[in-house]
């Protein structure tokens, strides 16, 4: 009798487990049907990686700061991430991932050569992608359908950087040092562009490749005319190797760095902390007396600790896809694509934040998404004017802004 | 111009003295075991990055993370040596060269598994070049790498000639058959080599994170270096790898004076492809 009621304990047991079982898989699977995908493939490790991480972090924040208004059309959104390891593979890898298996409507954070390297994949699986820190000019006249960027063209930055060489630094001569890659090129191309257009000599442009054990050589030779300044357009490591090399050989001049290196402690440790001051560095920029920049900037100081390059382009990048998915009514990428105009550019009510977009899209009024990176109006291209910064590194090798350009403030005929 | 050529050849011979140590346990265990080692580089990664770790993450002084490291390194060698390439060595050159491509892949991702994939940086102090009126020289921390490449060459140098061990490996690589039946130990003589190739590899990649910064890839991006002295040279040809680890570094850095300094890891390669063409031995095989 005992063995009976011990086997049908046990086989009840068995059931409770196996029913138990079942309702927590339907449940799953009920709120993985619910949620809202989104991808990020963005350059966590590798040699972009000193900002990508803190980058990502604020495409966070904007997913948390869309999920505590009750998410996009009443479902909450998730964020599946990949790193891309700035390497183009990797990132063409992290693509497919993310659209095949993770079932991704839409992507974000790419640098350039990435961005360029998935783009054909994503549009062909009608998945949205939007990149937060790709400047290449080689985008400046593709994409505008399946591809966006909330960050500006290099070819800006090229101003910029021209501008302040020649006009606030002084300098009309200057060697150009370039790694040999799509971003670092591109800036330079801006750069040569309008430096001479506006009277700068160049006196050696010179291409390094990466992975070099030295760049002693190439050094030498872009000082050896003794130009008052180099511009170096290169990755952390290449350009941490060069300023250190620079400053072993003593050579007189200012060095003006490009935008894939900041006072993050990860540069600042492999450039040697003793060896920055006195060095330049660009930053696509946010205007510091815009409320949205404002609230995001106290936003990412509370969570994250600092605002990093790319940071409110990345905040501005999942905001704009959400927005654009709430505003068609569907989550599909197709429908988020059609709809990202729609959202970001005039006209339409000004908002800045993914919680009155979506009250305004609720009482059916069109909307004008301007965020924390700026106004966020797409050309033609998926292209954004935007806005930059100057910085110099100080004696404790933290930067220190020396001069910002707004929107449109540099037009160079 | 003299200056700039004075300069130039300076950076040529530092370039030329990584170079030694890089190849020269290459080219012995090549000698020895008859197969080029297509892994040989990730020894360079694994120096470095063992005297990173003891350096920065131990805080012990340089010095004595380089000597840890270079000894870590040649046990790494010889312990992948008796694990993987001896029971291969009854099959022949080319699962053997097979093997060593599986085992520098792996041996790179486990140095970027361990390292992480960002660069590092040893943060050694920086000398100021010492200048001579007008011409630069080099800075003292490179003249202390053209110091260990000299170093280096002497101590092979000795060991060839004036060693029991020397003598054997000189053997050993002329007739192999030969050297057993007369009674040479080979074991202990491979064992030794791949000790001396593993050490000589951890101290070019020391020297080259002291010029530079760490990345996982640094290995692989000097395996093809490599491989242009070696086939200068004429593989096996130990004093041959002397003369054409500076033939290629001054090249490297010579020929930036004439081509754009993006071409000068594909000077390296050029000379490789133009030795096979021309004499496929090398110009100073026998």
């Amino acid at each position: 009798m005992n063995k009976k009621k011990n086997i049908f304990k046990q086989m009840l047991l068995i059931s409770l487990c196996f029913m138990l079982w079942l309702g927590v898989s339907a449940f799953v699977q009920a709120q993985e049907e619910q949620e809202i995908r989104f991808g990020a493939v963005v350059p966590l490790t590798g040699e972009l990686s000193a900002t990508g991480v803190d980058a990502f972090k604020a495409a966070q924040l904007a997913v948390d700061d869309i999920n505590s208004v009750g998410g996009i059309l009443g479902r909450k959104l998730k964020l599946y991430s990949e790193d891309s390891k700035t390497n183009v593979e990797e990132g063409i890898k992290a693509a497919k991932k993310l659209i095949l298996t993770n079932k991704t409507i839409a992507i974000y954070g790419p640098t350039s050569d990435v961005l360029i390297g998935m783009m054909d994949f994503c549009e062909q699986n009608k998945v949205p992608l939007v990149g937060a820190v790709s400047g290449s000019t080689r985008l400046d006249n593709i994409g505008g359908k399946y591809q966006y960027r909330t960050c500006p063209s290099d070819s800006y930055e090229g101003l910029v950087d021209a501008e302040f060489a020649y006009n606030e630094l002084g300098l009309k001569k200057v060697s150009l040092i370039t790694l040999n890659g799509e971003g670092t090129l591109s800036v330079a191309e801006g750069f040569r562009n309008t430096y001479l257009k506006i009277g700068g000599e160049i006196l050696s442009d010179i291409t390094v490749n990466p992975g070099q054990a030295t760049y002693m050589s190439s050094i030498r030779a872009a000082f050896e005319q003794k130009p008052k300044g180099v511009l170096l357009s290169a990755d952390i490591n290449v350009t941490a190797t060069i300023i250190k090399e620079w400053r072993r050989a003593g050579y007189e001049g200012i060095i003006m760095c490009g935008t894939d290196v900041d006072d993050s402690p990860k540069f600042v440790d492999l450039a040697g902390k003793d060896n920055l001051e006195g060095v330049y560095y660009t930053m696509i920029a946010s205007d510091p007396d815009q409320v949205p920049y404002r609230i995001f900037e106290m936003k990412a100081l509370t969570s994250i600790g600092r605002v990093a390059y790319g940071a409110p382009h990345s905040y501005d990048a999942i905001t704009i896809l959400a927005l654009a998915a709430q505003a068609a009514g569907e989550a599909t990428g197709e429908a988020i694509a059609e709809n990202m105009r729609r959202v970001s550019n005039p006209p339409g009510v000004k908002v800045s934040s993914f919680a009155e977009g979506k009250s305004y899209l609720e009482m059916g009024e069109e909307i004008n998404y301007e965020g924390a990176s700026g106004a966020c109006d797409f050309d033609e291209y998926g292209n954004v004017p935007g806005a930059f910064a100057k910085y110099v590194f100080d004696s404790n090798a933290k930067g220190n802004l020396v001069k910002f350009y707004p929107t449109g403030s540099i037009i160079i005929k | 111009m003299i200056n700039v050529i004075i300069q130039n050849t300076l950076f040529g011979i530092v370039t030329g003295s990584i170079l030694v140590a890089g190849t020269l346990g290459f080219v012995m265990t090549e000698r020895l075991d008859g197969f080029i080692n297509i892994g040989h580089g990730q020894y360079l990664a694994i120096g470095a990055y063992l005297t990173y770790w003891f350096y920065r993450g131990l805080s012990f002084s340089f010095a004595l993370s380089a000597i840890l490291a270079v000894l870590l390194t040649a046990i790494i060698a010889l312990c992948l040596h008796k694990v993987f390439f001896k029971p291969m060595h009854r099959f022949g050159v080319i699962p053997l060269i097979v093997t060593s491509i599986g085992l520098g892949g792996f041996l790179n991702g486990a140095v970027e598994y361990f390292g992480g994939p960002d660069p590092h940086s040893f943060n050694l102090p920086i000398y100021k070049v010492i200048k001579v009126g007008e011409t630069s020289l080099l800075s003292k921390d490179f003249f202390y790498i053209i110091l260990i490449g000299i170093v280096l060459i002497i101590i092979v140098h000795l060991f060839l000639q004036n060693t029991r061990i020397g003598k054997a490996f000189r053997a050993v690589s002329s007739n192999r058959e030969l050297a057993i039946i007369k009674g040479i130990d080979l074991d202990f003589l491979d064992n030794f080599t791949w000790l001396f190739a593993g050490a000589t590899g951890a101290i070019a990649g020391i020297l080259l994170g002291v010029v530079g910064n760490l990345t996982p890839d640094m290995g692989w991006s000097q395996t093809m270096i490599i491989m242009s002295v070696a086939v200068l040279a004429g593989m096996g040809n130990i004093y041959g790898i002397m003369i054409a680890s500076f033939i290629v570094g001054l090249i490297m850095d010579l020929g930036i004076l004439i081509l754009p300094s993006g071409y000068r890891p594909a000077l390296a390669f050029a000379i490789m492809i133009i030795v096979l063409l021309i004499k496929p031995k090398g110009i100073f095989a026998k």
